[in-house]
């Protein structure tokens, strides 16, 4: 299954047939309806579903526009992760498989997927660049503490997309008895769409409690871009709707190659970790060096339908730099007492700059996908 | 384009292919190698394109994409080391390749820069021919796909009509890497893949000795690949990574065809 050129199932022979397993059981997952009131059960008594959509009393009042937040962040485990693992690691359970696999980048995915392996009974093995493990390390405890093992990555830039490779490798020696948990809307079909519907949670709650709440659906809706499942999620239950949709991806320190991780702002078609999408690649197709100050989007490719949605004009992506990143993680801790994860802290900063730019009155959310905690020593070890 | 056919229609006993990563750890030495490896008794020889991102690689392999890249090495360093083997020599050659670098030159283009500079077959890890239709209408390279332990029957039928040349099959579950033994099943797996193609098959992963390369051919396998145990002649080398690779490559072959 394609989203227009984008997408595909560019896998060695070895996973095609594990591939074609893992799409017949999500078809089946999807239309067993026992299981999805599981998953439902799951999501609003474990992991603390619905998120409130919360409107700042602060941030953003003097340009006229009304942000509000999508929290995210007060999810179990302090992400959107979980929205995913558990359905994933439920659907691995119920498809007879014992072990789940993971890469992390920031450590939240990594964390979540402990957590739903934790609760459902499965084991977890998570692979994570050296890179993010420094930079990361509560998470490697965290992960550890809840029983996954951590399986050090040291090829290549040592982060996500080498943490990806190696999960790949892993599971072409373990696909009989193992589920690849990945952890955002990337890969081989059909993990873009099942990732995709997953997160959908998000912005069917955000569309009903903009309704609601706030009497109207928003404007414009900003999420942040790293492999995208938080933005995707939020995106595609607005896809019908007049929204404007907004990306906010790591614009890095600027946008020179190898500054940055602005895959759908720079790059170039080609394939990565088993999709056709848009990269940061040499003209060659080597995979370039990215940069990000924050884990989740230091990665050098992005989820395909993400692709799609931008050459139709359907969504924006914008770059946000480091900089601005840490000053608008800053800037919500202040003004409302919310610590952001450097990630959603991206998505503030362009919400920021959107408000500035719209017409007064704006109604803008901001899917904030996570808590800022572990981004502490990186703000506070000299930021950006 | 006949060549990688008629290695197959000629031979008495079976193939050895060898392996290598191009420009691994530079073109010189490269080429040295690919030189060794002909003159040990190596009957094709597969090229690799240097990756950023080798899924179906094992440590050793990696490590030789990691060399290459670091010293600059592209698509560019590929086609001339074809070129200079062709030059000297009819033995078939294959490119074995990751999808992104075919893409990134178009793939037509790149089939027909390769075909030029040389090569008979193309081999892409990461392009099943679900994806791989450029590979399979063109002419001008023989397409070889693999055919994995978790393959169907059904399938391997499916991919035996659509490759040319021979069948990659890959002996375990995982990446590339040397073994001590290959499973018991390959013999059957062998068998099994005979029965529903025509096309010779060659046996890849895990062989890297005399000893695992005689159990390949005593499955059945109408040739075998070593790339690993080459790599790391490579990298381990203090001074003679060719004449190491030749010790290597005449070892292994030893196991298929005894001199």
């Amino acid at each position: 299954m394609r989203f227009g050129p984008y997408g595909g199932r560019y896998a060695p022979e070895i996973l095609m047939e594990p591939l074609r397993d893992l799409a017949d059981a999500y078809d089946a997952f999807r239309g067993d309806q026992q299981a999805q009131e599981e998953l439902g059960s799951l999501l609003r008594r474990y992991a603390g579903r619905a998120t409130p959509l919360y409107r700042c009393r602060n941030l953003g009042t003097e340009t006229g526009s009304i942000i509000c937040l999508k929290r995210e962040d007060l999810l179990h485990g302090g992400a959107h992760k979980i929205n995913n693992t558990l359905g994933q690691a439920l659907l691995a359970k119920k498809s007879g498989r014992r072990r789940l696999i993971a890469e992390t980048g920031a450590g939240q995915h990594g964390v979540a997927t402990a957590m739903a392996g934790a609760v459902l009974g499965l084991e977890v093995e998570v692979f994570m660049g050296v890179v993010d493990m420094e930079r990361q390390a509560p998470n490697v405890s965290r992960m550890e503490l809840l029983g996954a093992t951590v399986t050090p990555v040291r090829t290549g830039s040592k982060t996500l997309s080498d943490a990806v490779d190696e999960a790949l490798r892993n599971w072409a020696a373990t696909a009989d008895d193992s589920h690849y948990l990945i952890g955002s809307c990337v890969g081989p079909d059909p993990f873009p769409r099942m990732v995709r519907d997953l997160q959908s949670v998000i912005g069917t709650e955000l569309r009903a409690q903009s309704i609601a709440e706030e009497g109207r659906l928003p404007d414009a809706a900003v999420a942040c871009v790293g492999g995208g499942s938080n933005a995707i999620g939020t995106f595609v239950p607005l896809l019908g709707d007049p929204v404007r949709l907004i990306g906010a991806e790591a614009g890095g320190r600027g946008l020179k190659p190898g500054d940055h991780g602005a895959s759908l702002t720079c790059g170039s078609p080609g394939v990565l970790h088993g999709a056709y999408s848009s990269l940061l690649q040499d003209e060659e197709g080597r995979i370039t060096p990215t940069h990000s100050i924050s884990a989740g989007l230091d990665y050098p490719g992005v989820g395909p339908e993400h692709a799609l949605l931008r050459d139709i004009g359907r969504a924006e992506y914008l770059p946000v730099t480091d900089a601005e990143a840490v000053a608008a993680f800053r800037l919500l801790s202040r003004k409302e007492g919310i610590i952001p994860a450097l990630e959603s802290a991206h998505a503030v900063a362009a919400a920021l700059r959107l408000a500035e730019e719209m017409p007064e009155g704006s109604l803008i959310t901001v899917t904030l996908s996570g808590r800022g905690d572990k981004d502490l020593q990186t703000i506070t070890g000299g930021g950006a | 384009m006949t060549r990688i056919r008629d290695a197959f229609v000629r031979r008495n006993q079976p193939l050895l292919i060898a392996c290598t990563v191009a420009g691994d750890p530079t073109p010189e030495i490269s080429l040295a190698v690919i030189r060794s490896m002909i003159t040990a008794g190596a009957d094709m020889i597969e090229l690799i394109v240097p990756s950023t991102n080798p899924v179906a690689d094992g440590p050793v392999i990696r490590r030789g994409h990691e060399r290459a890249i670091r010293s600059g090495n592209g698509i560019g360093t590929v086609f001339s080391l074809i070129e200079a083997v062709r030059r000297e020599s009819e033995v078939p050659i294959i490119l074995m390749t990751y999808a992104n670098p075919v893409i990134a030159r178009g793939e037509d283009l790149f089939l027909q820069d390769a075909a030029r500079a040389g090569a008979d077959g193309i081999l892409v890890v990461d392009m099943p021919p679900e994806e791989g239709a450029s590979l399979i209408t063109q002419e001008r390279l023989d397409p070889i796909f693999i055919i994995a332990p978790s393959t169907p029957t059904m399938r391997m039928k499916e991919i035996g009509t659509l490759g040319r040349g021979f069948l990659y099959l890959v002996s375990a579950p995982g990446v590339t890497g040397r073994r001590d033994h290959l499973p018991a099943d390959l013999g059957s797996r062998i068998e099994t893949l005979k029965a529903v193609t025509n096309l010779p098959v060659a046996v890849g992963f895990g062989i890297g000795s005399a000893g695992t390369a005689e159990e390949a051919v005593s499955a059945g396998a109408d040739a075998v690949i070593a790339g690993s145990a080459i790599t790391a002649a490579i990298e381990a080398s203090t001074g003679d990574p060719a004449g190491d690779v030749r010790a290597v490559v005449g070892s292994i072959r030893g196991g298929i065809r005894p001199s």
